[in-house]
């Protein structure tokens, strides 16, 4: 099993890349051949990735949740899923370029930056099911952060296209500038609801759970500005009716912050958020 | 494939010359009429305002092209200049009604109405009966290919006028469209047009700004919805509207900046407006543009749309020209067939009359279940002896005189020329006969389109298929 595990690993960012390039190609080329090869490209990389998820569970005797770079793969997994719902239910496949390039992004990093499989091992304290809330909790904030990352960028990308008289393929192809607002909102609010019980969990159990539980650890103060971040974005757009694109920079800004909080705090802090 | 078709379009005349020999509605039974009584065995006309094309059968064979020429001038009393007009024969005229059909040859490229003219065409000419089996195999071949484009490529996709790339821009920055509120400035053919397209868009509340009430209430009765706004509120109402089309022939600024500005400043910053000027000069102050929360634009940014979706379509032509080329194909393989499914017809009907009577003979000799199998034996055996001369007839690479040849043979082998009158009636259908499966000759290709060059092998099984 750690055998099919680390060649999954090892598969799993070329299927991603082929996939992005594919969804690229059919996006600027608008080629039916692309366009016939988008969806299989994305189901065989999902395939890898749901094969590594039960590897990876298997070897390790429980589920995926307990580093942030367990998470990271199970965030990107949860990326390519959603698109994938997305993109059956709808038909729309002129926002899969962005998307399955983000789940690269965050396996790439999850692979790059994770621990061996082999030297794993999980910290008692995160078989507790009040920490599986938690973490689970945050898994579904970040991947819901990222969407609305996604969705704010092409905002931004469209709103420039239109404004400097640039009507080219993105111009063509992208939904329009109030539906990418909308769904990054909603993305948002999403996000920010799940953060918040993220938090709450954190803040109320966790201080008797975890014994070397600090409010001043890093990734927990990052988290707090990102929800404050989001929060802020959400109220200026409907209480204070900030531009919209705005809002978009400071949705933009969060995301950043998110990624900040998974890599560098994980790397550079040695706060209790460190279990592998 | 005795095809003529001649007409003067865009391309060759120039637009009074078009409009005198378009030929109306109201005229078209009249001409089928009288193209069929002298000239033609089978007829079409495709009339738009930007051409007027004949297409036909002719009922003689010392027809020439010119004649059709001549005969549009007596019918519309003119006399017409060859220069304006193009004759084309067979495939070429097969090739040009499928280029036609699918927007190639239109003068915005991949114009949609196309379409929708072509198909009304056929429908007139088949009303009036003077369709036959070729034009209406023709003209169906053509509207395939039209929507297999439209389906298959982007060249109908994008804007290609003015009117139209304003109502897509506003497509692109509003969702949903349908509850905006869109101020149309002017009572002009531009606001007209651009009017209705927002209301096809779902936009409901559309107001009308005009110098004269008048026009502006015309404009409202004939398409049927919008209220009426004097011109001078404008300033006073701007920021009530989220979309703004200006098209007037007014020499100043209708909105100018301070107007703009102040709008802008009763509406919420997170509301866009969307002010398009397509006015020549310009009646919207260019610095609107700078006042966060409008997008401005005017006619050269449109032309940019324009632009844009044009060379996207022109991109897309190869991948149209070669759904027209696998068309083709399969309709001259059609063509190449029908001269003998009359003897195929026959030779299926005589074989099915013999078989019948064999069987009925011999009914009271087995039980009902055993003459149900006796009955499916020898249908099969009926069926695979005949499919070999079938085979020869419907090979479609074959020397046609040499396949004429065969089918006289065959005509003579099995005494088809008895019963021919009956047996053409039943194949006055639009199909060529089904060649059963397996007695399809091994070496039975499609020959390479003469237009494209492209190999269609597999297209014959693919239409037989789709015949039975």
């Amino acid at each position: 099993m750690l055998a099919l595990a680390k060649i999954c690993e090892a598969l799993l960012p070329l299927a991603y890349m082929a996939s992005v390039g594919i969804y690229a190609l059919a996006f600027f080329r608008r080629e039916d051949v692309y366009e016939r090869w988008t969806r299989p490209s994305l189901l065989v990389a999902l395939a890898i990735h749901t094969i590594l998820i039960g590897a990876r569970t298997s070897v390790h005797g429980h589920c995926l949740v307990y580093t942030p770079f367990e998470m990271m793969t199970l965030i990107s997994f949860t990326i390519t899923l959603t698109y994938l719902v997305v993109e059956l239910s709808t038909g729309e496949r002129g926002t899969g370029v962005f998307f399955v390039a983000m789940a690269l992004l965050f396996q790439t990093v999850s692979a790059m930056f994770g621990p061996s499989l082999e030297l794993y091992s999980a910290n008692p304290v995160l078989l507790n099911d009040l920490v599986g809330i938690h973490i689970s909790a945050a898994l579904i904030g970040y991947t819901a952060f990222t969407l609305s990352a996604v969705y704010g960028a092409l905002y931004l990308m469209l709103f420039h296209q239109i404004r400097s008289n640039r009507f080219n393929t993105f111009y063509e192809r992208l939904p329009s500038l109030g539906l990418l607002e909308l769904m990054s909102a909603r993305a948002s609010l999403i996000g920010i609801g799940f953060l918040t019980v993220a938090i709450l969990v954190a803040v109320i159990w966790m201080p008797g759970i975890v014994p070397t539980f600090s409010y001043s650890d890093p990734k927990m103060i990052s988290t707090l500005m990102i929800w404050f971040v989001y929060v802020g974005a959400l109220v200026a757009r409907y209480v204070a009716r900030l531009d919209a694109r705005k809002v978009m920079v400071m949705s933009l800004v969060g995301f950043l912050g998110t990624i900040l909080s998974m890599t560098i705090v994980n790397l550079l802090s040695s706060g209790f958020h460190r279990f592998g | 494939m005795e095809i003529y078709a001649i007409g003067t379009s865009h391309r060759r005349a120039p637009v009074d010359f078009r409009e005198r020999v378009a030929i109306s509605d109201a005229e078209l039974e009249g001409a089928l009429a009288s193209l069929r009584s002298e000239l033609a065995a089978e007829a079409a006309i495709v009339s738009t305002c930007n051409r007027t094309e004949i297409y036909v059968v002719p009922s003689s064979d010392s027809f020439h092209a010119d004649e059709l020429r001549a005969w549009l001038g007596r019918w519309k009393g003119l006399d017409l200049p060859s220069d304006y007009f193009f004759s084309l024969y067979a495939c070429g005229a097969s090739k040009h009604l499928m280029e036609v059909a699918s927007g190639m040859d239109s003068q915005v490229l991949g114009d949609i109405q196309i379409l929708g003219q072509v198909k009304q065409a056929y429908q007139i000419a088949r009303q009036s009966g003077s369709l036959g089996k070729v034009l209406s195999r023709l003209f169906s071949s053509a509207l395939h290919t039209g929507k297999r484009v439209k389906t298959e490529t982007d060249l109908f996709s994008g804007a290609a006028s003015i009117s139209y790339a304003a109502v897509e821009l506003s497509r692109k920055i509003f969702y949903p469209l349908t509850g905006k509120k869109a101020l149309v400035v002017g009572a002009g053919d531009t606001g007209e047009l651009t009017a209705v397209s927002l209301h096809g868009q779902g936009v409901r509340n559309i107001t009308v700004a005009n110098r004269t009430e008048e026009r502006a209430r015309e404009l409202i009765g004939r398409i049927g919805f919008g209220t009426f706004m004097p011109l001078g509120d404008i300033g006073a109402r701007l920021h009530e509207f989220d979309i703004v089309i200006v098209s007037t022939g007014a020499q100043d600024y209708l909105i100018t900046y301070e107007m703009a500005r102040a709008a802008a400043s009763r509406r919420s910053s997170s509301e866009m407006q969307l002010i398009v000027d397509i006015s020549v000069p310009r009646n919207v102050d260019p610095r609107v543009g700078t006042i966060g929360g409008i997008f401005c634009k005017d006619l050269n940014d449109l032309n940019g749309v324009i632009e844009a979706n044009v060379a996207r379509r022109r991109e897309e032509l190869p991948r149209a020209e070669a759904i027209i080329v696998e068309e083709l194909t399969a309709f001259s393989v059609w063509c190449n067939l029908l001269p003998v499914t009359p003897v195929v017809a026959r030779l299926q009907q005589r074989s099915e009359q013999i078989l019948r009577a064999e069987l009925e003979r011999n009914r009271g000799r087995f039980s009902e279940s055993d003459f149900r199998n006796v009955e499916k034996l020898v249908a099969s055996v009926v069926k695979k002896i005949i499919g070999m001369p079938m085979a020869h007839l419907l090979n479609s690479e074959a020397d046609i005189h040499e396949t004429m040849q065969k089918a006289e043979y065959v005509s003579l082998l099995f005494n088809l020329h008895l019963d021919e009158t009956a047996a053409d009636e039943s194949a006055e259908d639009d199909n060529p006969p089904v060649l059963p499966s397996t007695e399809r000759p091994a070496h039975a290709s499609i020959p390479v389109a003469a237009a494209g060059g492209t190999p269609a092998n597999g297209t014959l099984r693919k239409e037989v298929r789709e015949n039975a």
